[in-house]
């Protein structure tokens, strides 16, 4: 439920008095690092994919960034789409609404889009562990840095569904 | 009445008229509930956080635990059984237009010159040229493969003693326990045209739940010195025609459309060329069959002077 400190924040204006400075949004920063991290290692995925390239990974025992990325999982089903790049829109998605938070910090909308938009991410990130762990039996590490971005941006989101400080409630 | 009390009556009343829920012990009270919802929201969601993470622990303890209990569960099927001779008769008399309609199938590795910087070994057998074939029996790709080469090379002599075999079940990202046969266990191929060398490096049995793979057959040296020079990084399946020309790797793009099927039901979809099956397995004997023309110089000719088969056998000269 909204905490009713956060009445006037669907319309984007901030409740504090005016003229009051925008509190710093480190909260809405270390989500846009998150993004643009998880933006490099899905960019880095989807060259090797085109490109052919070797892989930067162990390949032997439980290991093998080859044997995931190379099995019918990392497809999109029914096409030749490598599942890195909706990971791209994910984290290109998540970037945008981590900078409209710097923009907007006191747009509540935009923190719960960001939790949803994330918990949407998690969803996808436990079928792709179960893939990972039952289905090929093999860990892929640069797809586990990739999952252990989205949870670190799920639980930054929820964190971030409560007020940061006193500037965001009603005085 | 004092001017006093005069006075908090009207605030009482124009608090009313504002909406206000009382005077002003109840403003009190509700300053009193504003302080303690300003702390309220001062605090962070420990709870929630904590259940996400809870959540995802327990699944992936449930994932390793349902992992383990699946994996020790996989029965290896290892058994070797005499191809009967009707399976072998049905895949050896595929139809001339079933063939050509196929064409080139769905392959995506087609045979290649090899280049001279090679220096291949001359590939021979009493005086005919040597098709070598190196292959794994766990490997789920050979398992395709060998499909491809039996009908292939059915055109130029006659197979016997084929076994039939699966591939590992452990392979599960490529495709498990697929029907195919081996040709090891005493398989042999006659023709007045080509000899055939056929050769499994590793057999379909593991101890380590698909980790490793015990070794079966060794290489004769020629062969060896071929799929380690050529095939550097000693991937199965390999086909050597004679040094001229190989095969790295499989020449199918996927093993999948044997998942699930047993000898017979491949056999059956091998006579329906739009199918999975056809376009992978039909497709790969169609470039076998025109990689040994080339070898024959075009003999028999009721094979090789198939216009299909000159087109492949075109493609595959002009490759590098």
């Amino acid at each position: 439920m909204l905490p009713a400190d956060f009445g006037a924040e669907g319309s984007g204006r901030p409740p504090t008095a005016e003229g009051t400075p925008a509190p710093a949004q480190p909260g809405a920063i270390v989500l846009a690092v998150l993004a643009v991290l998880g933006l490099g290692v899905a960019g880095y995925l989807t060259s090797v994919h085109y490109a052919h390239t070797p892989l930067a990974c162990s390949s032997s025992g439980t290991i093998d960034c080859a044997k995931v990325l190379s099995s019918v999982y990392s497809l999109v089903p029914g096409t030749s789409i490598p599942v890195t790049l909706p990971g791209i829109g994910f984290f290109l998605i998540s970037l945008a609404l981590a900078l409209a938070q710097l923009w907007r910090p006191f747009n509540y909308g935009l923190r719960q889009a960001h939790a949803a938009w994330a918990g949407l991410g998690m969803l996808t990130v436990l079928y792709l562990v179960f893939v990972e762990l039952v289905e090929l039996r093999v860990i892929c590490l640069w797809c586990t840095s990739f999952h252990v971005i989205i949870l670190i941006t799920l639980l930054m989101t929820l964190w971030r569904l409560y007020p940061q400080d006193r500037a965001l409630s009603r005085p | 009445m004092s001017k006093k009390s005069m006075a908090a009556r009207r605030q009482m009343q124009s608090d009313k008229l504002a909406g206000k829920p009382g005077g002003g012990r109840q403003q009190a009270g509700s300053r009193g509930r504003g302080h303690r919802r300003n702390d309220r929201s001062g605090k962070r969601p420990w709870g929630l956080i904590s259940a996400v993470v809870g959540v995802v622990a327990v699944f992936v303890v449930v994932l390793l635990l349902t992992e383990s209990t699946l994996n020790s569960g996989l029965q290896q099927d290892t058994q070797v059984l005499a191809a009967p001779a009707s399976l072998v008769k049905s895949i050896t008399t595929i139809p001339l237009k079933t063939l050509e309609a196929v064409k080139g199938g769905s392959i995506g590795n087609s045979p290649l010159n090899i280049p001279s910087s090679y220096k291949a070994a001359a590939l021979s057998q009493g005086g005919l040229p040597e098709i070598a074939y190196v292959g794994a029996e766990y490997c789920p790709y050979c398992a395709l493969e060998r499909w491809s080469v039996i009908i292939g090379l059915s055109h130029f002599g006659t197979w016997s003693d084929l076994h039939l075999i699966r591939s590992s079940v452990y392979e599960t990202v490529v495709g498990a326990s697929l029907a195919t046969f081996s040709f090891a266990h005493g398989a042999n191929f006659t023709s007045p045209y080509v000899a055939f060398v056929g050769r499994e490096f590793q057999s379909n049995v593991s101890t380590d739940q698909g980790q490793s793979y015990k070794t079966l057959q060794s290489l004769p040296p020629a062969v060896a010195t071929a799929f380690t020079s050529i095939d550097s990084n000693g991937g199965y399946p390999f086909l050597d025609y004679a040094g001229r020309i190989a095969t790295v790797g499989s020449e199918a793009k996927s093993v999948l459309p044997l998942q699930g099927l047993d000898w017979s039901q491949v056999a059956k979809d091998l006579r329906n060329p739009t199918s999975k099956v056809a376009q992978e397995v039909l497709g790969g004997a169609n470039y076998v069959t025109a990689a040994t023309c080339i070898l024959t110089d075009n003999k028999p000719g009721k094979v090789c002077d198939s216009a299909m088969i000159q087109k492949l056998r075109q493609k595959v000269e002009s490759s590098e």
